[in-house]
């Protein structure tokens, strides 16, 4: 079925090749349309589809709490490092680990602003 | 049951090297799959390569998909100057994937979810953004760190805050990979060991093929996550060189 399809583009980009490139949107939208339609057709999206969607999603959980932890281990780490260097025991470590928790969030909104840039 | 799902993330040791400054250095399985996986990496471009053609065979197509990939995914994140530094990108991708395929075989050791594997490549490419940032912009460089268009008062707490998440990125890119590739693994493991358990359960043996079934789909969704992982650690490499090569956007 796939060889089918694809033989089909191949022929209509043989036939509309002359007039030029001024027609390549109208052409790309016109292959995103039978595409869609074809995947319709024979359902390929839906079984598919599930387990990529469900692998995307845990894809996108597994990063923003990578994003979070990261975050706050690095700001943990900063504090610890300054407790270490100054010696206000408690003081470095708490303060470090609240901006690292503002910066885990802060990486899980950017994070997340560039993924729905995608 | 004999097997624990942690079992299989053992390191051992094969061939004793000695010690260097009291450390033991060993050949270990890691080490072995490190080696087997840049081997098939070589063999496997050098036999696609080997033969190339303008129509191209099934392994030269492979090979093809996959630097079409990274190609792309280099210059739609970091530019047409990115490209230079696509070697780097391609091989840590070519690396990074083959690990993590090598660990689905059965018996099998996967490199990546050992976290100061991920730690030691994360690492890698934090250090060659810093020389890159720093040998191109000299101290503008630090401009990444400033926000624009925050209010005064603002500004100097999100310089801080901007500070600790440049900081987070190596961390945040190695736990990401080791994370997913551990979890799942164990995932799998902890399955498989549900259908030897209700298989020695007598009449609960009937159950036996629900873990089995899940088992597969797991199986599938590995892969995937092999895949998947890969490239997101190819595409964050690839944002967090732009933001060498152009700091100040």
């Amino acid at each position: 079925m796939a060889r089918d399809s694809r033989s089909g583009d191949a022929d209509g980009d043989g036939d509309r090749v002359p007039p030029g490139q001024t027609d390549l949107p109208d052409r790309l939208r016109d292959l995103d349309a039978r595409l869609t339609k074809f995947q319709a057709d024979t359902g390929r999206t839906e079984a598919k589809g599930s387990l990529v969607k469900e692998g995307a999603a845990y894809g996108r959980a597994l990063k923003h709490v990578s994003e979070f932890v990261g975050g706050t281990m690095a700001g943990l780490l900063l504090g610890w490092l300054t407790d270490l260097a100054t010696g206000w025991f408690p003081l470095g470590l708490v303060t470090g680990l609240i901006l690292g928790f503002v910066t885990g969030f802060w990486n899980i909104y950017k994070s997340s602003l560039r993924s729905g840039g995608n | 049951m004999a097997a624990s799902p942690l079992e299989q993330f053992q390191i051992k040791t094969l061939v004793p090297l000695g010690e260097v400054g009291g450390v033991p250095l060993n050949f270990t399985n890691s080490a072995l799959f490190m080696t087997l996986a840049v081997g098939g990496i070589v063999l496997f471009f050098a036999q696609a390569t080997r033969t190339a053609s303008v129509v191209p065979g099934r392994l030269q197509t492979v090979a093809e998909m996959i630097y079409g990939l990274v190609a792309d995914t280099v210059r739609s994140a970091a530019g047409k100057e990115g490209m230079k530094y696509f070697p780097f990108v391609f091989s840590l991708f070519c690396f990074v994937l083959t690990l993590n395929l090598f660990g689905m075989i059965p018996g099998g050791f996967t490199v990546t979810s050992h976290i100061i594997i991920t730690f030691a490549l994360a690492a890698l490419v934090f250090l060659t953004v810093l020389a890159i940032g720093f040998s191109k912009h000299g101290l503008h460089f630090l401009d990444l760190f400033v926000p624009q268009g925050a209010p005064p008062g603002l500004k100097q707490f999100l310089i801080v805050i901007e500070l600790i998440s440049f900081l987070s990125r190596p961390i945040s890119l190695s736990v990401r990979l080791f994370a997913n590739m551990l979890a799942g693994h164990i995932a799998m493991k902890v399955f498989a060991g549900f259908i030897v358990a209700l298989v020695g359960a007598g009449a609960f043996a009937v159950l036996a093929p629900l873990p089995f079934l899940i088992i597969v789909a797991l199986t599938a969704l590995e892969f995937l996550v092999a895949g998947l992982q890969a490239y997101v650690f190819t595409i964050l490499t690839c944002i967090y060189l732009n933001d060498a090569l152009h700091p100040g956007h």
